[in-house]
């Protein structure tokens, strides 16, 4: 009773795991020829070793950056922090202009403008 | 979740089993579904594919370059294809001023009008040599991932730099091919070899 119960355990787990690896970032090369050249530029690749990755280096649901965090690494604007969390992607678009991508939404670029951000960051305020 | 009544027991069973097939079917689903419609992130070879596409979006070659004005763009990769069937997939049903891409694998210097971009892959130096010497007076883009090819006379050098695409321009080399390069793309150039 009790090893089945792990096995279907363990089966729910691997077909939660395989879902998650789907619906990472998804950028078929496709995509890629509606990119400008300074989009292309900005584009991060992946290595063919990057697959395997370590469990501490997993997009999570919650990332805390704190103020030691932010003072550490001499960031001086918010994209700069955004840098930190592990499966956020953020590339400079041009030079006022940041897109900022989560789990696997790269296909279109989200400009993150001055207005979004007060609203999602609440008080903080940051320079441009 | 476990329950001790025995009348309930045999039913909780029955939906756990049900449970279980249901979610390695969905797993099963997913690992053959997955891998064919959901690609990563663009690996180096998609992304020195589409810097190939606009670099032949911003060069203008000379009317020598194409046999008539309908007359396709022909990307040829010289050396080792690393792009495995991106470029192509990338280039599918695209059209620059008017005219299709097509994209060929060769194993010698082409002749003529036979190529307008020339990508030549990091491999046996002296071979690529050999190449460039023989097409550096035709109408061809010839595009190195070599980092030391700004030195041999390919018009536009692939490099790559924490994991991002950056590119260098021979002045020199694209004069003597004939070809024009928009100002913009020398604007985004890392560096700018003339002479």
């Amino acid at each position: 009773m009790r090893g089945k119960r792990i096995f279907q355990t363990a089966a729910v787990f691997m077909a939660g795991c395989i879902f998650a690896v789907g619906a990472r970032a998804q950028t078929g090369s496709a995509d890629l020829t509606k990119l400008s050249l300074e989009e292309l530029m900005n584009v991060e690749v992946t290595s063919a070793t990057k697959r395997e990755q370590r469990l501490s280096s997993v997009a999570a649901a919650i990332f805390v950056i704190n103020q030691e965090d932010i003072r550490r690494s001499g960031a001086t604007i918010i994209p700069e922090v955004l840098r930190m969390a592990p499966g956020l992607s953020v590339a400079q678009v041009d030079a006022n202009k940041w897109a900022i991508t989560a789990r696997g939404f790269n296909s279109n670029f989200m400009a993150f403008s001055t207005k979004i951000e007060r609203s999602i960051y609440g008080k903080f305020t940051w320079r441009f | 979740m476990r329950n001790h009544n025995p009348y309930f027991r045999g039913c909780h069973r029955r939906a756990r089993r049900r449970l279980s097939v249901a979610a390695i079917s969905l797993g099963l689903l997913l690992t053959l579904v997955g891998p064919a419609t959901m690609a990563a992130a663009p690996t180096e070879y998609q992304l020195k594919a589409a810097f190939v596409f606009n670099f032949a979006k911003f060069v203008e070659w000379s009317a020598s370059a194409f046999r008539t004005a309908q007359t396709s763009i022909t990307i040829c990769i010289f050396g080792e294809d690393r792009f495995g069937g991106d470029l192509d997939e990338l280039v599918k049903g695209q059209s620059i001023g008017g005219r299709s891409l097509a994209v060929r694998r060769i194993a010698q210097a082409p002749r003529g009008d036979a190529c307008q971009v020339l990508f030549v892959s990091s491999g046996d130096p002296s071979q690529a040599q050999e190449l460039l010497h023989a097409v550096a007076n035709l109408p061809i883009l010839t595009v190195s991932e070599d980092d030391e090819a700004s030195r041999r006379g390919y018009i536009i050098q692939l490099l790559l730099e924490d994991n991002k695409i950056r590119f260098a321009i021979d002045l020199e080399s694209a004069e003597r091919a004939g070809i024009k390069i928009s100002s913009k793309l020398l604007k985004l150039a890392k560096r700018i070899h003339e002479r």
